[in-house]
């Protein structure tokens, strides 16, 4: 028969009081043969406790202990180690809570008395099936991550590295410091908060030990104590550690502003800065906010933000080259592009987009008028030879990114002049053929041969491309024949095509319009070949389409601008036939259009025969899309996608013959110029690296997501000018000429357009640091990294956040420039500060003389969700009224509180000397609003002392802003499965005895991260923390808790429920046994795996089914 | 002076009035945000905090004789900032009701009678007929002529009908028969 | 779109100008008001304050005749008004045993499910600015306007359910489709006094006369109010405010629905605008408006 000792504590009255401790030892010392000892003690935790049970385990020689008393999370160890003192196997003790479970949560002695009795019978029954078990070791890696470079994390690493060991310290934002670095002295001492930081972050940037990993953040974390593997994101610097010297040159030439961050938007900084001159790390660092929607929403991906900038500041020519990375044809672009940049500007959320267009244009024109050439470097010469079928936008852009590369680029084109549809399909007054020459010619000078007149298919083929030593060959042969209605009469003598009729004016051939014209389409080309007839003499233009006015696909500016000059429109109807007299077209006869597109939105039009009308007219011109040569495609041998166009994959643009892409109209169908030069830089990109690499691979993703949502940040940048509108000329001179309407651009429009961009994507990577950049620390194309770190224990010290006064519309905060935070208040004391420590009404610049303080703002509010006193705020106020008095000795500070909170070791003393010093005058009350009367600042509140309400004129008031928990916890919680509170600090193991380690070992929280504290708490924390390392590493290896899952293999069926189920990566598959194997090492004894395990093949250690049964049964007896 | 014993009775004022009010006037802060708020506190009349002190610290008649609910004309400022939500004009009604139950002298005499008035209207019409009850209350308030100006000016520019004071309409029992069934606690006879 | 209309006993006594506008601006904007039948007083703060019950009672009453008009949707112009019948609907919702003794007072059941409308709160999130900005006629071009909503009409947000309760901006956006010049202040929702206009009169001064200052320190043509009972202190007032101010105020107290029929073409004599105390037609005709 084993023999049991049973201990019941009193826990001084806690249990006692209302568990009868004496009767549950002896009732159930006389009732249980198992039970060779049964006694009640005091407080068995105690020595002589502990003493009574190393005793009886000599003396009489006991095999099992049960322990009735606090929580096994307070005291099991305690007992453990006792009953090993004694030499038991620590896992024949059992202990049962009956604190928490009986005498706490009962007001009836007898029942709780009871229910105690039962729990220690059930443990009585379980531990004897207790089995001595014994844990395994594994060493420890003896290095830390410190998550969090505030002034607790400093702390931690710095006593961590002093020790001799590796510390990676993990800080989210550019600099070390955290909050601390931006306060300006510290309370109840008045010290200065910079002068006891800046010693630590500058030891902490040159020691050896520690490695400091900013813009950093913890994605994921496995293993356990001792040996966890870490995963950090570490966003780009742009600027490198090592060769940056912070000479500061950078931030001379960089064109652009933003609110600063550090300086909590009091005043601006640029994209590459460096906080303040004594950072950690004393390099610059560039912000980035992700690409701007204008360059996301450009299907040739221009970089808009870059050039609008440069132009803003004047920078023209890196402007121009700026564009023409992307965009080879800047002039021709800003006069015909459809602009997807202009509608995603955010601007224009503001209030009108930036004019992008129009000053792309200025750019192209001045680089033409100046005589200069802005291209962008071209790579050295191959000897490679690419054909390029197709001078049209899609050709042309495909051999200039060819030549940028430096390929021998060949371009042919079927038609006497280069150009495509740019040359003539789009008319002279949109697009002067000047300008179009010549930024073809710019496209030539890089190399490029252009031979007209040679028709693909006939002069030239493939194989004879071949022959002529052609690796590759895109074709971009684009749309060039007028579909055809189909109706009666079409082949009338007047009628014309619309493509056609453009395009033989352009080439000089004999074109015949009368004096009636009617145009049929309405599309873009419609409104081109309409407003040329104009220009060619027709008396009476008329334009008819299916669509109603809002439903013309063509640019509502064309139509404008067409019915300026004379044009009519007739919408909503239909061709049903073209009557003639003897050959010659006299009019256009139609039927009512009801709907053009069917409930799928597919062009699908429905007619109303009943209603119709004719149009007198001598000539017809037919404008309703384009097809391709369809009888030259056909030949090609190559596979066609429906619609007959030449099936290219979208992300290579290949065709099925090897060597042979193709693009543009050709197989986009009908689309924009922009679309078709993308469609061109894609191929040459495309065909590089099948020329290079011998393979495929898609060309960048086409589709950018564009940001839509404008950020307050973003409205704060509008400057307050208005958008240009282009200079035109008057539409009478326009009909009777084919010279440009647009009459362009000043440079004075370009530069105010350029400064009305908001920098979305903040930093725009114009390139003006690189090269201004003398040891060229700076690489814009810096991406992401993955760090995978290896260490035995983290310490989070990710510190806290402030609450978002905006939360308190009541308080005017963000509406009034003299409403502040206390933070912002720290920032103007600060010598290094927006003001250079001068504390003045940021409205005026005035210094003060009323300053009103308003406590709790974010603090014991539930209302708010914060229940919670944030601690500090109360001491802050005194400080900084303090400070606001030494300012101006003649000012008066007021200060709103609920209760004065001052503990802490000089606090009362100082709160006193506020008032007794500093004359502040403290109301108690909580600010009921903020507002301005008369053109003052009003603060009202009650004095509760009083018991009425006051009001308090103001010229600054600040808001004692609480402290919440950082706004991204989740993402660390998640990452280190970290348990928090409701408010979304981390939870300690024990309020008062675990302060600073937490519920999984070997991963520590320090400083505010785990709730309100000020300076002195979170240092004190961070060199507990650091305490709490250096024990496990001096310890050198962790013992493996033993209560882990066990695999019986042979009634392992394989079924694998288990290894989906580990929450630990535990349980791996084993393909030759095909059982699951269990990593002892990684197993937390959970016991999913056991309770899910469909053959009862696992089971946990010391949590065995006869041990819980027999527990059941005891209980139950 | 207030002298407090630890009996259990010294809740039961506070108690009544949580459980009446619906209001959880335990939570209070003291923390004065709703009398910074309210448009009627005053030094003379104090403010929700106040009342609300005097009923946490079971001070039952000073409660029921404070002027500040009879002020209060149920703006809501105090609710829509209080971090506690506690609605003062519903604590109102709840004192009120109590104070006309125990007999409670009304602490202003010219509010109670208004609204007094004002409901007497609403009892026999239906729909309260304004003029009347303006004159009525001007006249038991021996200030007959109050706002007279404003009335001729309303009544040249026929704003207002110059016998509109006089106008009745006809009685509605239905509603009379509402205020009955309310006052014996909605009921019925 | 046909909705119920509650007038409130104002609306057909002293503020008459408030029902006319509404019904005529209503009428342009091809809203149906279908007047409650046998509707009765609210019972308003004097009920709210001496007798739950009855308050509850009253409101539900109306409520249940309401829901005899088979519609979803009712109108209140006064904002008390309103604040009564959905908190009314909120009260017997959360508690059963009010219900149950309420509609025993009231002799029938109430469903409690109506979509309760302020007048403002219907224009601006039901109606939508877009059409009304289609029925503008004559914009309120040069009208410097300060938007003054009160309390019942925005708090307690737990009740009203409608727009920021610190800073309101429903009725700023009306009148900026208007085309006026809208004004801003501190002031959109602080108390004028309400119904102690005649117990405590200098009480009222005192609150309404911070309005009447604070809109003339900040150069408004007019305040615009949506309740009647603001509409009455601040015109009423007004002169006693000017004696106690060692000045003299004129300003013009509008009802928004006055000013929306003015912009749609309405002649000033059907919106009641003849009806104030501090009349507004020389300032409407000094702009060209009237």
């Amino acid at each position: 028969m084993k023999k049991v000792g049973v201990y019941i504590c009193h826990c001084g009255t806690n249990i006692g009081g209302k568990v009868d401790c004496e009767r549950v030892a002896e009732e159930l010392g006389s009732e249980m043969e198992q039970v060779t000892v049964s006694r009640h003690y005091k407080y068995m935790c105690s020595e002589p406790g502990q003493k009574m049970i190393r005793d009886d385990i000599e003396e009489l020689g006991l095999d099992f202990v049960v322990e009735a008393s606090c929580s096994p999370k307070m005291h099991e160890p305690t007992f453990r180690n006792a009953v090993s003192a004694a030499g038991m196997n620590q896992y024949n003790f059992e202990m049962v809570n009956i604190r928490e479970h009986c005498s706490w949560v009962s007001q009836d002695e007898e029942a709780a008395t009871q229910k105690a009795k039962d729990l220690v019978r059930g443990a009585i029954t379980r531990v004897v099936h207790h089995q001595a078990l014994k844990g395994s070791t594994t060493s420890v890696n003896p290095k830390v991550l410190v998550l969090g470079a505030g002034i607790a994390g400093i702390t931690a690493a710095l006593k961590i590295a002093n020790a001799g060991y590796q510390v990676y310290l993990v800080e989210k934002e550019e600099i070390i410091g955290g909050k601390m670095a931006q306060f300006d002295k510290t309370f109840p001492t008045l010290d200065c908060s910079g002068c006891i930081l800046t010693p630590k972050t500058s030891e902490v940037g040159r020691h050896p030990k520690i490695e400091i990993l900013t813009k950093s953040e913890v994605m994921e974390v496995t293993g356990f104590v001792g040996n966890f593997n870490v995963r950090v994101l570490q966003r780009p610097r742009y600027v490198s550690l090592e060769k940056c010297t912070g000479c500061g040159d950078c931030q001379e030439v960089c064109p652009i502003d933003i609110p600063s961050p550090f300086e909590l938007g009091m005043t601006t900084r640029h994209p590459i800065s460096r906080s303040f001159p004594q950072a950690i790390p004393n390099t610059f660092s560039i912000l980035r906010a992700g690409m701007p929607p204008c360059q996301a929403a450009c299907p040739a991906g221009v970089n808009v933000q870059g050039y609008m900038t440069l132009t803003g500041v004047g920078r023209y020519d890196q402007a121009l080259a700026l564009v023409r990375e992307r965009m080879p044809f800047a002039s021709v672009c800003g006069r015909i592009c459809v602009r997807p940049c202009e509608d995603a500007c955010k601007r224009g959320q503001v209030d009108t987009p930036s004019a992008i267009c129009y000053t792309k244009r200025f750019l192209g024109d001045r680089d033409r008028e100046l005589g200069l050439e802005q291209n962008p470097p071209v790579k050295e010469p191959r000897e490679v030879k690419v054909a390029v079928i197709g001078s049209g936008p899609a050709g042309l852009s495909a051999a200039y990114f060819l030549a940028l590369e430096g390929y021998q680029t060949t371009v042919y084109e079927k038609l006497p002049v280069p150009g495509g549809m740019l040359a003539v399909g789009i008319p002279d007054y949109r697009l002067p053929r000047d300008v179009l020459n010549h930024e073809i010619d710019n496209v030539v000078n890089m190399g490029v041969k252009i031979e007209t007149g040679v028709t693909f298919g006939k002069d030239i083929t493939f194989d004879s491309l071949e022959q002529d030593g052609f690796k590759a060959v895109f074709l971009a042969t684009g749309l060039h024949v007028n579909r055809r209605l189909n109706v009666e009469g079409e082949d009338l003598d007047g009628v014309l095509g619309g493509v056609e009729m453009l395009r033989n004016y352009t080439l000089g051939e004999e074109v015949k319009i009368g004096k009636t014209a009617v145009v049929i389409g309405g599309g873009n080309v419609a409104l081109d070949v309409a407003r040329s007839a104009i220009r060619m003499g027709a008396e009476t233009v008329m334009l008819a389409c299916l669509e109603s006015r809002d439903e013309m696909p063509a640019w509502e500016r064309e139509i404008e601008e067409g019915l300026e000059e004379g044009l009519i429109l007739h919408n909503s109807w239909g061709p049903k036939r073209f009557p003639g007299e003897d050959g010659k077209v006299s009019g256009v006869e139609f039927k009512r259009c009801t709907s053009v597109f069917d409930e799928e939105g597919r062009f699908n039009p429905a007619y109303d025969e009943s209603e119709v009308m004719e149009l007198k007219c001598d000539t017809v011109l037919v404008a309703i899309g384009q097809a391709s040569e369809s009888d030259i495609i056909e030949g090609l041998g190559l596979d066609l996608a429906p619609g007959g166009r030449i099936a290219a994959d979208p992300e290579t643009l290949a065709t099925n013959r090897p060597g042979v892409f193709c693009g543009g109209d050709g197989t986009l169908g009908p689309a924009t110029f922009v679309q078709a030069v993308s469609h061109g830089r894609q191929a040459a990109l495309s065909i590089h690296h099948y020329l290079e690499h011998g393979g495929l691979r898609p060309v960048e993703v086409r589709e950018r997501p564009v940001d839509k949502d404008l950020k307050e940040s973003e409205q704060l940048r509008a400057r307050p000018i208005e958008r240009h509108s282009m200079p035109m000329m008057p539409p009478e001179e326009r009909k009777h000429s084919f010279k440009p309407i647009e009459l362009g651009f000043t440079e004075e429009m370009a530069k105010a357009e350029g400064q009305r961009c908001l920098a979305c994507g903040v930093c725009c990577q114009c390139g003006e640091c690189v090269r201004k950049c003398g040891p060229q620390a700076i690489d814009l194309s810096e991406t992401e990294k993955i760090r995978d770190l290896d260490v035995g224990a983290i310490v989070v010290a990710t510190g806290i956040d402030v609450f978002d006064a905006t939360r308190y519309p009541e308080y005017g905060f963000g509406k009034y420039p003299d409403v502040i935070t206390n933070l912002q208040f720290e920032r103007l004391c600060n010598s290094s500060g927006p003001t250079s420590g001068r504390v003045v009404r940021p409205s005026n610049g005035e210094i003060p003389q009323s300053v009103v303080f308003v406590q709790c703002v974010g603090s014991r509010d539930p209302s708010k969700g914060n229940d919670y006193c944030s601690k500090v705020c109360c001491m802050v106020s005194a400080k900084q009224l303090s400070i606001f008095k030494h300012h101006n000795p003649d000012g008066q500070a007021y200060v709103f509180y609920i209760d004065n909170r001052a503990g802490g070791k000089g606090y009362e003393e100082f709160l006193r000397r506020a008032i007794e010093e500093e004359n502040a005058q403290y109301i108690r009350g909580r600010v009921a609003r903020v507002f301005e009367e008369g053109g003052r600042l009003i603060v009202r509140g009650e004095n509760s002392l009083l018991g009425a309400p006051v009001e308090v004129e103001a010229d600054l008031v600040v808001l004692a802003t609480g402290l919440t928990a950082q706004q991204d916890y989740m993402n660390v919680s998640r990452a280190l499965n970290l348990a928090t509170d409701r408010y979304g600090f981390f939870i300690e193991l024990h309020p008062k005895l675990g302060p600073v380690e937490t519920s999984l070992n070997g991963i520590y929280v320090a400083g505010a991260a785990q709730g309100p504290k000020d300076i002195p708490e979170s240092v004190a924390q961070g060199g507990a923390a650091a305490g709490e390392v250096l024990t496990l590493f001096s310890i050198g290896q962790v013992e493996i808790e033993p209560t882990v899952a066990q695999l019986n293999e042979r009634l392992c069926t394989g079924c694998r429920t288990c290894v989906g189920l580990c929450a630990y990566d535990a349980i791996s598959f084993d393909e030759y046994g095909k059982v699951a194997v269990i990593n002892a090492a990684l197993c937390q004894g959970c016991g999913t795996c056991a309770a899910a395990c469909p053959a009862a093949a696992i089971a946990v250690a010391h949590y065995t089914p006869d041990q819980i049964f027999a527990q059941i049964e005891g209980i139950l007896a | 002076m207030l002298r407090l014993t630890g009996k259990p009775s010294e809740r039961d004022f506070l108690n009544e009035m949580i459980e009446k009010s619906g209001q959880k006037l335990l939570d209070c802060l003291q923390c004065g945000k709703c009398t910074g708020s309210c448009p009627v506190a005053s030094t003379e009349t104090g403010g929700p905090r106040h009342l609300i002190a005097q009923i946490l610290s079971g001070m039952k008649q000073a409660a029921l004789e404070n002027p500040m609910w009879w002020n209060c004309v149920s703006c809501g400022s105090c609710i829509t900032r209080c971090p506690v939500e506690i609605n003062v004009y519903e604590l109102a009604t709840a004192l009120c009701e109590t104070a006309a139950r125990e007999g409670v002298k009304p602490a202003e005499h010219e509010i109670h009678l208004f609204e007094d008035l004002f409901l007497k209207s609403v009892r026999k019409y239906g729909r309260v007929k304004e003029l009347r009850t303006v004159a009525l209350f001007n006249l038991m308030t021996r200030n007959p002529l109050k706002d007279m100006d404003k009335g001729i000016t309303l009544m040249k520019k026929g704003a207002i009908g110059p016998f509109e004071i006089f106008k009745s309409g006809k009685k509605d029992e239905k509603t009379a028969r509402i205020f009955q069934r309310t006052e014996s606690g909605g009921e019925g006879e | 779109m046909k909705v119920s209309y509650y007038p409130g006993c104002s609306l057909e006594g002293t503020a008459r100008p408030y029902d006319l506008s509404t019904r005529q601006v209503c009428r342009t904007l091809e809203i149906d008001l279908q007047e409650a039948p046998e509707w009765t007083c609210c019972g308003s703060s004097p009920a709210l304050k001496m007798n739950r019950l009855l308050s509850v009672a009253l409101s539900a009453h109306n409520i249940s005749r309401i829901e005899g008009q088979q519609l979803d949707d009712v109108v209140a112009p006064c904002p008390f008004c309103f604040r009564r019948l959905a908190s009314a609907q909120q009260e017997i919702a959360a508690d059963p045993e009010l219900k149950r003794r309420v509609e025993t007072a009231i002799e029938t059941t109430v469903q409690g499910k109506l979509n309760v409308h302020s007048l403002l709160g219907f224009i601006r999130n039901e109606v939508g600015l877009e059409p009304v900005r289609k029925k503008v006629r004559k914009p309120l071009k040069g009208l410097r306007l300060i938007p003054y909503y009160g309390c019942y009409q925005v708090k307690p947000p737990k009740v009203t359910r409608f727009d920021d309760p610190e800073n309101p901006t429903s009725l700023d956006e009306v009148l900026d489709a208007l085309g006026a010049d809208v004004l801003d202040w501190d002031f959109k929702a602080e108390c004028c006094g309400a119904g102690l206009t005649l117990s405590k009169t200098e009480k009222v001064n005192e609150l309404s006369g911070r309005l009447i200052r604070e809109a003339t320190y900040r150069g408004a043509d007019a305040i615009v109010v949506v309740c009647q009972l603001c509409q009455a202190n601040l015109d009423m007032r007004q002169d006693d405010i000017g004696a106690r101010h060692g000045t003299n105020y004129s300003l013009p107290i509008l009802y928004f629905t006055e000013l929306m029929g003015l912009s749609f073409g309405l002649a000033p004599s059907e919106l009641g605008l003849d009806h104030h105390i501090h009349d507004p037609l020389s300032l409407l005709k000094s702009k060209g408006l009237a």
